[in-house]
Order: C-alpha cells, then structure tokens, then sequence
C-alpha cells in the first residue's frame, strides 16, 4: 500500500497535485480509513477566513506621492507609471471602505487542478449510462443556474459535438461549483464546469490541464471550464460554442 | 492599499507597524519600478518587497521596541466597527491565521487567503516549494485543531 504524506494530503485538497497522483489518493481514501481520518485533520473551511480578512480595511493609509512617476528617465519613468498605476488599482480594491463588506465570491486556488483531477476519474462507462429525457436535463440545468445565478439555459448548455449527460452543482471549498457532464462522439466523458469569479473577463482559451484537454474563460463574474480527454479541436470547438451562447 | 497592509498586518500583527511596512513598502516599490518585470504579476512582486522589508529592517526594529512577540488580543484587528459582536466573531476567526508561528501563517495567509498558487508563494516567500507544502499541511493541522477545540468549548 502507498503512504501518502501530509504534504501530498495538503497538496491533494489544494488541487496542486498532478492528475495521476491526485487520482491515486482518490482512489486510496475510498478503502483506507485511517488515510481518511487524516485528511480529514487537514481539512480547513478557509471561506469565512477569507471573507473575515476581506472585512478587514485599514484605518488610514495615505498614499505616498508617486516619487518614481516624476523621474527623467524615460523607460524607467514608464514602468514607474505601470507600478503607480498597479499600486492604485490595488488601493482602489477597497480604499474608503470602513464597513466589512459581504465577501465575493471566488474561485479556490488551484480549483481547475481540483476538477481535472476528478475529470480524470470518470470514464466512458461511467457516462454512457445516464440518458436524460430534455424535461429532466432542462430541471437539472435550472437547478444549476439557480444555485450559482450563473445564466445557463438548457439551450445555451447544448452542443452539437457533445450529449448532454447530467447536471449538478459539487461544493469546492464551499463554493458551489456547476458540473455539466456531456459524453463526446468517441465516447469520452467531457465536463463543462462554471464558478463564479471576481476575476475579469478573458476569451476562450485552450490549454492542458493535468493531462487533459481543456478550454477556459470568463465572463460576467463567472470562470468557466470545458475538459476532458479527448481531442484539443473538439473541446475547443465546444468550448467556443458555449462562450458563444451563454 | 488594503491588500498590502492586511499582508503588512499578518505580517507584523500589529496596526501601527502594518501602517508603517504598507507605507514603505509602497515607497521602495515605486522606487525600484525599474526592477519590476511586465507581464509578471503585480502584486506578487509588492508582496516580495513587503516581506522583505519586514525581515531585513522593521522586524528588528519592531523588536527592539519590544513589540516582536504580540498577544494576539492585544492586536487592534477590527477597530472602528460598530458592531462589537461581529469584532469578536472576526477576530476569532482572524485568530486561527494569526495564533500560528511565523513561518506557517505567512504561507497559509499568501496561499488559502490571497489565492496565489504553491510555486507563486514560494517566489514571495524565497523559499522552496517542499517547505511551502509543509509548512501549509502544518498549518492545516493546527487550524483544524484550533476549529475543533473551539467548537468542543461550545
């Protein structure tokens, strides 16, 4: 039997680990109690922590004069000018708050390595089996889009490269995370996964993410993300539909 | 700057300090702009100075000053709130970060607080990935501890 250590745990429940290890753990907590127990001790709600930080603001910080934007020299004036410009944009976050404001929701750290890593579990049978009628896929999809206020319809949640399989709504870190599962034509399981995001928005891209073939982007506070092991066209492809429809 | 001086904050639990370590290190970024790499990120690079500051000039001095070891009660986390409830339940929860060593609450604060991956935090930090992880699962573990013995007191 494998030994994980705590580091790995940590890293595990922090989706920092590769597919295949994090897979293995996976695989390991189902039999193993006493490896259960012990990621159960790491195990930490980090979500009201976040949000008692974020409540937190400086009494009164003033801002020191932007010495560097007034120096001579021109390249290093420029990028005197990006610092000042970046140092004010994270002043602007928050400055001039003195009542704690509710926390924003936002994607964990690490949360594409946490779905890819599950990605990695489901395989083509796992799938295969589960054939929605459009009334149960159209409650699911609403369910979904309730629970997080993202706008999915079950029109702009359809593909032609992909069939609908089951819809959710998973809790990571205690945000819930929509889960969209769709099988493609060459019988892979492929997901369509949607968190809300204070980050802003940003075109589809593709990339690899632990292993697998995926497309992101964001947009309208949402981060969503199209993965699975099948080929790079046909998750791209997909991927842009939906940025397109949704 | 409030994600600088809450950084400053975790950093040197205390207002005053937070307020001079934000001040300066606002100063010396602006100063040192030309070391700044584009297309890096930003605030990555703020929190390097920030920490660097803080273990190469004012931790000494804050030392001196006596002021090195605070009790944590004796940090002033929520001040001018209105609703003293809310103060109490925040710094309880500010608590389960700020009570734990040094070394492990600056990597739980960058990693589960500010977001940044592993590899970013140990770039902020100067110190390899394999101490990020387990100074973070030790980090785990006493807050875990910490949740459980406060909800054991009821």
């Amino acid at each position: 039997m494998t030994t994980f250590t705590d580091e790995q745990l940590t890293a595990f429940l922090d989706g920092e680990l590769p597919a295949d290890v994090a897979a293995e753990i996976a695989e390991a907590l189902e039999r193993d109690e006493v490896l259960a127990a012990r990621l159960a001790d790491l195990e930490v709600d980090f979500a009201p922590i976040r949000a008692a930080f974020d409540a937190l603001t400086p009494a009164s910080v003033p801002m020191p004069a932007p010495q560097a934007a007034n120096d001579p020299a021109p390249p290093r004036r420029w990028l005197g000018m990006t610092v000042a410009a970046g140092l004010a944009l994270m002043v602007g976050f928050g400055a001039g708050f003195t009542v704690p404001r509710a926390p924003e929701p936002v994607a964990p750290p690490g949360w594409l390595a946490i779905v890819a890593s599950y990605q990695a579990l489901y395989s083509a049978e796992t799938i295969a089996a589960v054939q929605p009628d459009a009334a149960t896929q159209a409650a699911e999809v609403a369910r979904v889009a309730q629970t997080l206020g993202a706008p999915l319809t079950s029109e702009n949640v359809t593909s032609d490269l992909l069939r609908y399989a089951r819809g959710q709504v998973l809790d990571l870190n205690g945000q819930p995370l929509a889960q969209l599962m769709y099988q493609a034509a060459d019988g892979t399981p492929v997901a369509l996964c949607v968190i809300a995001t204070a980050a802003e928005d940003a075109p589809v891209s593709s990339r690899q993410i632990g292993g697998l073939n995926a497309a992101v982007w964001r947009e309208g506070g949402f981060a969503y993300l199209v993965i699975g092991d099948t080929d790079a066209g046909t998750i791209a492809t997909a991927a842009e539909g939906f940025a397109a429809a949704i | 700057m409030p994600r600088v001086w809450r950084y400053a904050l975790v950093l040197t639990r205390r207002r005053d300090t937070a307020d001079d370590l934000s001040q300066n290190t606002a100063l010396r970024a602006l100063d040192r702009a030309a070391q700044y790499t584009p297309g890096t990120r930003l605030d990555a690079w703020v929190f390097t100075i920030a920490g660097s500051i803080w273990r190469n000039d004012l931790r000494a001095a804050a030392v001196r000053r006596g002021q090195g070891v605070v009790p944590v009660e004796d940090v002033d986390l929520a001040d001018g709130r209105p609703d003293a409830e809310t103060n109490i339940l925040a710094r309880e929860v500010l608590s389960l970060v700020t009570e734990l060593p040094d070394a492990q609450r600056d990597a739980v604060f960058l990693v589960y607080v500010e977001g940044y991956s592993y590899l970013e935090a140990a770039s902020i930090l100067d110190i390899p990935v394999g101490t990020v992880m387990s100074r973070l699962a030790a980090g785990r573990r006493k807050i875990n501890e910490a949740v459980k013995g406060k909800e054991a007191e009821g």
